[in-house]
């Protein structure tokens, strides 16, 4: 659907604390270039933190942090944030900006792009998001599920080699899930390499190559969705599965 | 009747009201204008500067806008007035030359308000949903651009009605520095009406002066209010775009004007 540069990347070893609370403990997480791995797991399990420490919103205490095999722990975490594009449960889109000056913005004040072009380049992302027609109103004006489709485009412009969606459907009404979940399917069999913090069991078991399942600050399992859909190993996954399945 | 006739001849005086309009026209408004105006840029700079060190993350410059804000947030106007001009004013007369205590008086009123403002833009920036910071800093901004390009202007949209009470006050509180003791081609309003007052035995001379007071701060209110109406709506030619259904629930919802 778009022209993709898809990166690998891989956590190794990834331990985060705050205070005494131990959120994350020794992570180790690779996601293949040009494939989608989903992270499920109870609430509070540290998914969310493992996606935050992972584009380094949140430094890690421990580990190491591998994109394309390159450590990017010691660059510029502003620099490896354009590497990595982020969708977030409650959109986080500017709300005093139009639509198309939220794709727009980062292109003109990250990548420099003249303002023309900015726009050119938001509303070809926006086009391909089926919401080009709504580049000059405000986010408000739009129901969730385009918000987020917007974030999406967003988060695209910055033509990213990877992307993380934290329960990126999690906020929306029941009917406006579909949409944006075909949109991150697109993305997917199109080649880009993404993570997905998601309760939609549909989309980890379909989609996605690998499913990685967290509890506690650890991973419990990690495989192929038939794996861990059919053949969970750990009582964990079952206990999991079972409440929401 | 005599009590109104009283009041009447006391505040309502034309013949002294019309005396004293040329110089308030002349000296006192364009003075008074200085003051507040110059005051107001001053201390809105340096008001967001100590909100953006009120939220830092470095504890010494969070100290320092404690300090500072609860010093002149919590003395009279008037004592700090003195305290600048009276007390640091030979000083820097000696330093600069310049005798004129008007300065010090703009210095003075900066240094007030700027507590003040640095306030309001606090809470404002505050207001600001996390994710906002969080998004923008995801895009790949540092935290000085995220804050300035996307933080602060909205929290500052959000303050413009608080701000412009405080740009009210300020100009009412410029009126104080007749405590300076003003030369008569610096007198403000309130000191030309006060120097009318005892010149003529009648205080219509104030009326005259509140008159003018008012003639700034009223529109000031109703402008903002405009421009903050065009703000939470968008620009005024987006204020007829249809909304989708479940947008306008979730405008009465949640976040509607943010």
């Amino acid at each position: 659907m778009t022209q993709l540069t898809p990166g690998s990347l891989e956590a190794k070893g990834i331990h985060l604390a705050f205070g005494a609370n131990k959120v994350l403990r020794g992570i180790d997480l690779h996601v293949r270039a040009g494939t989608t791995t989903s992270v499920i797991g109870p609430s509070g399990s540290g998914k969310s933190t493992l996606l935050r420490v992972m584009n380094r919103l949140i430094e890690p205490d421990q580990g190491d942090l591998l994109l394309d095999g390159r450590s990017v722990l010691k660059d510029s975490p502003d620099e490896l944030r354009r590497r990595i594009g982020m969708v977030f449960q409650q959109f986080n889109l500017f709300p005093h900006k139009s639509v198309g000056e939220n794709v727009a913005f980062a292109l003109r004040k990250l990548r420099k792009l003249p303002k023309e072009q900015a726009r050119e380049e938001a509303l070809a992302q926006l086009d391909l998001v089926g919401l080009r027609h709504k580049a000059d109103v405000r986010p408000a004006t739009l129901s969730g599920g385009q918000q987020q489709r917007v974030a999406i485009a967003r988060a695209l412009a910055m033509k990213p080699e990877v992307m993380f969606f934290d329960e990126a459907t999690s906020a929306l009404d029941p009917e406006l899930v579909k949409g944006v979940l075909a949109l991150m399917t697109d993305l997917a069999k199109g080649g880009m390499t993404m993570v997905v913090v998601t309760h939609e069991m549909g989309f980890s078991k379909n989609v996605s190559d690998t499913v990685t399942f967290m509890d506690a600050g650890v991973v419990v399992e990690s495989g192929s969705p038939d794996q861990l859909f059919t053949e969970p190993r750990t009582e964990r996954l079952k206990g999991f599965l079972s409440d929401v399945l | 009747m005599d009590y109104l006739n009283n009041l009447a001849s006391t505040f309502l005086d034309w013949k002294v009201i019309g005396e004293v309009l040329p110089s308030l026209f002349a000296v006192g408004l364009p003075n008074t204008l200085v003051l507040a105006v110059s005051s107001g840029i001053i201390g809105t700079a340096l008001g967001m500067l100590l909100a953006l060190m009120g939220i830092s993350r470095n504890l010494v410059a969070r100290w320092i806008a404690r300090v500072y804000t609860d010093v002149f947030r919590g003395l009279p106007a008037i004592l700090t007035i003195l305290v600048i001009s009276l007390g640091f004013g030979p000083g820097v007369r000696d330093l600069t030359g310049i005798a004129s205590p008007y300065p010090m008086g703009v210095a003075a009123l900066s240094l007030i308000s700027a507590a003040y403002i640095g306030e309001i833009f606090r809470s404002g920036i505050q207001s600001v949903d996390k994710g906002q910071l969080e998004a923008s800093r995801a895009l790949g901004f540092g935290y000085g651009p995220a804050m300035r390009l996307i933080v602060v202007p909205q929290g500052v949209r959000r303050v413009l009605p608080a701000l412009v009470n405080q740009f009210i006050a300020l100009i009412k509180d410029s009126s104080l520095v007749f405590t300076l003791g003003l030369m008569a081609s610096e007198r403000e309003l309130f000191q030309i009406g006060q120097d009318e007052a005892s010149r003529s035995g009648n205080l219509s001379g104030y009326v005259a002066a509140g008159i003018f007071y008012l003639a700034m701060t009223i529109p000031l209110t109703h402008v903002v209010n405009l421009i903050d109406s065009r703000l939470r709506t968008g620009r005024a030619k987006n204020r007829g775009e249809k909304q989708e259904p479940d947008a306008a629930v979730a405008v009465v919802g949640k976040g509607a004007h943010s």
